[in-house]
């Protein structure tokens, strides 16, 4: 079965840079640029599986240098096995997929612990901030804690994190007050001046949360603690992406608020605002506004959305 | 003379946002059957048969049952948020921990090792994907 990269599920690159507002920009911004992506276990086919995402949906192809794969001590070896029992193969094609669809003149940085412990993710983290990644995407959670802030706290760095997959639940690291905390949406084409129609995709984490202290740049009343969504993107799989995992059949429609996290990641990138300020507090400052389209019911800070979803890259 | 009563064990996967969960009911003869499941618990198919070898499952009951007395734990560790799933091993009112996270014991080790042999025997090696079929851009 093909799909055309007209508009329709499962999203192209093509189809994101529209949405998200970034098609020309794309083309000519981003070069050189460090996006990190940190998961867990080994993924052997990342670099041919990439190969084939890129070629695809008219790509340039991650030439040498482009794509660099480190363990948790940010070393290009050993690199850890997959595990099978716990396979993140899949999460680390979806990331690597989504940074070249939106920032495709990037260079990135894969980033695999050596397992799925919270401290050996966070050392992966701070691995990614040592070599140079400009914003650093980690599309994993665990039940919230403030056990780890101190890992993802690096202001020039933009940290994004996903809000995760359960409907109202708060997690860990997004809601740490140094990290860009990603909502999921659902993304449909539609005849709009935009030409696209967001909503709340209503499975994604959100809520106040249950250890952080509200930042001063939180402005918005609801929570005494953080807000924990801070902007989102497309996340709903029945609005998924088209993403590419040779060990899985291939071509897939995948979802999920990693998908977001990474695209808001790679817009980090291309926008080149991560160095000026606290991430997070960068979203704060222009939301509301026109740096994000907004979702959901009223005009303000929506509790699963947060100011909205990308509108070019002015809130990046 | 009365036949041996077979003991059962239950393995649940919850799935993923990507991916559909399964419960695996395998039997200490070997036989088992695996239901694919939405996160709610409902199936999404009728239960499909399949056998391991007599040494997998006495294997398996023997380290469920050296689980339980061992009382094993793990770690608490991050999922990924698109593709992460549970899984648990229940066995006559025991519930293990999550076996995705780091077990922090050999007899955890032995109980992760076991739950993969059987799900590969049952046919989810690989996650059951929900978005079948597959598509290729063009």
């Amino acid at each position: 079965m093909r799909v055309a990269c007209n508009r329709a599920v499962p999203y192209c690159a093509s189809d994101l840079e529209a949405a998200y507002g970034v098609t020309q920009i794309a083309k000519t911004s981003g070069k050189g640029a460090l996006v990190a992506i940190v998961g867990a276990y080994g993924y052997p086919n990342a670099a041919s599986d990439l190969a084939v995402y890129r070629k695809t949906m008219g790509l340039p192809p991650c030439a040498t240098g482009c794509l660099q794969v480190v363990n948790q001590s940010g070393r290009s070896r050993p690199l850890p096995k997959p595990n099978s029992s716990d396979d993140w193969r899949l999460e680390q094609a979806l990331d690597l997929d989504m940074v070249s669809a939106i920032c495709p003149n990037c260079r990135i940085l894969l980033v695999q612990s050596n397992g799925d412990k919270n401290s050996d993710l966070a050392l992966g983290a701070n691995a990614a901030v040592a070599l140079g990644a400009v914003s650093v995407a980690n599309p994993y959670s665990s039940k919230e804690d403030d056990f780890g802030q101190g890992a993802y706290r690096h202001p020039g760095h933009a940290i994004t994190a996903s809000a995760g997959n359960e409907a109202g639940v708060t997690a860990s690291p997004c809601s740490y007050s140094g990290v860009v905390c990603v909502g999921g949406t659902s993304l449909l084409a539609a005849s709009s001046k935009r030409g696209w129609n967001e909503r709340p995709w209503g499975s994604g984490g959100s809520g106040c949360s249950a250890y952080v202290s509200k930042p001063a740049w939180q402005r918005v009343k609801g929570c005494a603690t953080r807000n924990e969504v801070d902007v989102a993107a497309v996340a709903d799989p029945a609005t998924g992406v088209a993403a590419y995992g040779s060990f899985a059949g291939g071509w897939q429609q995948m979802g999920g608020t990693s998908t977001a996290a990474t695209i808001v990641a790679a817009l980090f990138a291309l926008g080149s605002n991560a160095a000026r300020a606290n991430a997070p507090q960068w979203i704060w400052r222009h939301g509301p506004g026109a740096a994000y389209h907004h979702v959901g019911s009223g005009s303000g800070y929506d509790r699963e959305s947060g100011w909205g979803t990308p509108a070019g890259v002015t809130g990046f | 003379m009365a036949a041996a009563s077979r003991d059962s064990a239950t393995i649940v996967d919850s799935g993923s946002t990507n991916s559909y969960g399964y419960t695996i009911q395998l039997w200490s003869d070997g036989k088992g059957s695996i239901t694919l499941q939405e996160r709610d618990g409902s199936a999404v198919a009728t239960p499909k048969p399949f056998t391991v070898s007599a040494s997998t499952a006495a294997r398996f009951f023997s380290d469920v049952a050296a689980a339980h007395k061992g009382n094993i734990s793990a770690a608490p560790c991050m999922k990924s948020a698109s593709f992460g799933t549970s899984t648990r091993v229940k066995w006559q009112g025991w519930v293990s921990p999550d076996l995705t996270c780091p077990p922090n014991d050999s007899l955890g080790e032995a109980l992760v090792r076991d739950v993969d042999a059987i799900r590969q025997a049952a046919g989810v090696g690989a996650p059951p994907l929900r978005n079948a079929p597959r598509i290729e851009p063009s």
